[in-house]
């Protein structure tokens, strides 16, 4: 029986589901939460003196928020630093204003993703991607692996006033321009060292 | 070394070379330490700048486990020449570590700097990292503030030279003046150059130009008033010795009025001896009885006695006549002169003398002063006595020996002694304690005179206190000290 069910959902998700690379969800699971902590404005972000970490995932993708709910807790166990988090699962479908999160990660969505950033945007949360295609579209951070692992910020969302990250991880991401940048230029970017992608994003569009 | 500077201007030059050597030395070593402290701060710093600078996204990427990007941060960094080595430890372990090719070349003496890694936005220390820092920016400075402290002094040094010519330059006239002046004297005139400048050269040429004229000015009239004065002194000296010798005269009348009573005294009795004897003959012989034998002895009896009365002549004519030059004489002989002269004065006053002659001592002088200055001490003896002591009871000793290769007479008496406070007076001029009518003043000095400079010898007087026949007395006691050299004993 249980065969027959594993077999059901490896199915039904080689179906539905999108095809998420593991190395990725996992190092995107060990990495965003801590860059929660990177923000000096955390304080303001607790509810309940703790930090709320949600997942919004398409329906289809329910076991995989779930598996990176597992690698997470896992990981942390239940705290982040001297903070305490918790991990909601919420459905983009279910995804609105009342929706409680200091931080949210967004799985693959093929709609929605510009609402969800307005939402987060507007809230001062901090919102993380799985697919940095969505960083144009409005969601702050995502993490590609290339040659080494690859933070990318949408820098729109520096300007936020109630997030302030500290400088070294400023330093340290590749911005992305969503007025401008395009897959395909992301890709190219990512062939060019952190200076000269910020260089050349500026140069080109002068 | 033992060579002593004397030039003012070798002086100056010296002292300024001295002090600013000094002062460079300080400066120089004072800056060296300074600045060599500086550019090791500045090094420090910069190597301090870049850890603080690389140690937040270091501090990030631990943070974040991306130990890949720790590793491309510490490839970039090591791609400055300026850094070495970088080490990154997380919880003591090193977790990254890149070393640049010029690491093992420099690693001895290099600027190792380490910070601790903090947590973002926490306080919370995670790890270390440590920073090898190339010194060759160092060195390079400190090379090159040595070459620029060497030029300073370079430059120095010819500016020292340069005012050492000109200071040389500028005393050289004082050197000139110098050795104009050493031939300096009131009768020549130097004329001193540079009294045009207007500085202080000028100003001392000037000035020895008119010490000059005021000089040559006083030293003729130093010469005019004592040519005068010499004249003068002449003079006085002359009728001072006129005078002097002018007293002496009087004081050997005085003498000799003196010694013609002693004279006249010892002469009586043998004229009465001589006057006898020729009337005795005289009266004998008209008696008829004038023995050839009494005859005889008669006329030797007053051959004799004109004989004594003869010497007693010479004697006085010896002492009236003086010493011209000094003579070779026995000194017991000049002393029984002496007593015939004053014999009749002793035998008058009854003063009893007692010798303590040494008969063989012979000296070249002058035996007459000699005893023209026995007779002084001998007289002021006799009129203290007579003033002083009872008739049996005057005493006077006279004893002449050599001690310590010199001829000493001594006389003393008991007379009492001489007050203290008129003792250091004795031989001064015109000094006495006597009756103008008994005194000059002048016999004691004259005998010191006479003692002291004809003679070469001392004479000095104190009191006594002495024994004779069981009872003490006190008295003058007058020593001569006369050289023993051309005696003859």
């Amino acid at each position: 029986m249980k065969k027959i069910l594993f077999l059901y959902l490896t199915l039904l998700n080689i179906a539905f589901g999108y095809n998420y690379d593991d190395l990725v969800l996992k190092a995107q699971a060990s990495i965003f939460p801590k860059i929660i902590l990177l923000d000096k404005k955390i304080e303001d972000k607790l509810i309940d003196g703790k930090i709320i970490y949600t997942i919004i995932y398409d329906k289809a993708d329910h076991h995989t928020a779930v598996s990176i709910e597992e690698f997470i807790n896992k990981n942390f166990k239940g705290q982040l630093d001297k903070y305490d988090y918790k991990i909601n699962l919420v459905e983009f479908t279910n995804f609105s204003t009342q929706t409680e999160a200091s931080a949210i990660y967004v799985l693959n969505l093929e709609e929605h993703i510009e609402q969800i950033a307005g939402i987060a945007n507007a809230k001062g949360i901090i919102s993380f991607s799985y697919d940095i295609n969505n960083l144009k579209r409005g969601l702050m951070f995502s993490l590609v692996i290339e040659k080494s692992t690859v933070l990318y910020l949408e820098k729109e969302n520096l300007y936020s006033e109630k997030i302030d990250f500290v400088d070294a991880l400023l330093q340290m991401v590749r911005f992305v321009d969503k007025d401008y940048a395009n897959q395909e230029d992301i890709l190219y970017y990512n062939t060019l060292d952190s200076k000269n992608l910020y260089a050349s994003i500026f140069d080109e569009h002068k | 070394m033992n060579k002593k500077i004397k030039s003012l201007s070798s002086k100056i030059v010296f002292l300024i070379a001295v002090v600013t050597l000094s002062s460079i030395l300080l400066i120089f070593n004072l800056f060296e330490k300074i600045n060599k402290e500086a550019f090791y701060t500045i090094e420090m710093e910069k190597a301090q700048l870049v850890l603080s600078t690389i140690e937040p996204l270091i501090a990030v990427n631990i943070y974040l486990n991306l130990n890949d990007r720790i590793d491309q941060v510490t490839k970039q960094l090591v791609t400055n020449p300026n850094i070495l080595s970088i080490k990154v430890l997380q919880s003591n372990q090193v977790i990254n570590e890149r070393k640049s090719k010029e690491f093992e070349d420099n690693i001895d003496d290099s600027f190792v700097v380490s910070t601790p890694i903090f947590q973002p936005n926490s306080k919370k220390e995670i790890g270390t990292l440590i920073l090898t820092y190339s010194n060759k920016n160092y060195k390079k400075l400190i090379d090159r503030y040595t070459t620029l402290l060497i030029k300073v002094l370079f430059v120095f040094g010819i500016f020292f030279l340069l005012f050492s010519l000109y200071v040389k330059r500028l005393l050289s006239p004082l050197r000139r003046i110098a050795r104009l002046l050493k031939g300096y004297s009131p009768d020549t005139n130097i004329n001193i150059p540079f009294d045009n400048q207007n500085n202080e050269i000028g100003f001392i040429s000037n000035a020895l130009n008119n010490m000059q004229h005021s000089i040559m000015q006083y030293s003729n009239e130093l010469q005019k008033v004592n040519s005068e004065l010499e004249v003068k002194i002449k003079q006085e000296v002359e009728k001072n010795k006129q005078a002097q010798e002018q007293v002496f005269k009087s004081e050997k009348l005085a003498s000799m009025g003196e010694m013609i009573g002693n004279i006249a005294h010892q002469w009586r009795q043998p004229l009465s001896v001589i006057s006898s004897g020729a009337t005795g003959m005289l009266v004998q012989k008209q008696f008829g009885n004038l023995s050839d034998e009494n005859f005889e002895e008669t006329c030797n009896l007053i051959n004799d006695h004109a004989q004594y009365l003869s010497q007693t002549i010479n004697d006085f004519r010896n002492f009236i006549k003086g010493d011209s030059k000094p003579v070779l004489f026995n000194l017991k002989s000049d002393t029984d002169s002496f007593i015939k002269l004053v014999a009749a004065t002793i035998k008058k006053h009854n003063i009893q003398v007692v010798f303590d002659l040494d008969e063989n001592i012979e000296l070249e002088g002058f035996p007459n002063e000699l005893l023209q200055c026995f007779i002084n001490i001998f007289n002021n003896s006799k009129d203290a006595l007579v003033e002083n002591n009872p008739e049996n009871e005057r005493y006077i000793s006279i004893s002449e020996k050599i001690e310590n290769n010199s001829i000493i007479i001594t006389f003393q008496d008991n007379a009492g002694g001489i007050p203290e406070d008129i003792i250091g007076k004795i031989f001064e001029p015109y000094f006495t304690t006597k009756h103008q009518s008994q005194g000059t003043g002048l016999g004691l000095h004259m005998s010191y005179s006479l003692i002291v400079s004809h003679m070469k010898g001392s004479l000095e007087t104190f009191n006594k206190t002495f024994m004779f026949n069981n009872k003490t007395y006190i008295g003058a006691q007058t020593i001569i000290t006369l050289p023993l050299e051309n005696k003859h004993t």
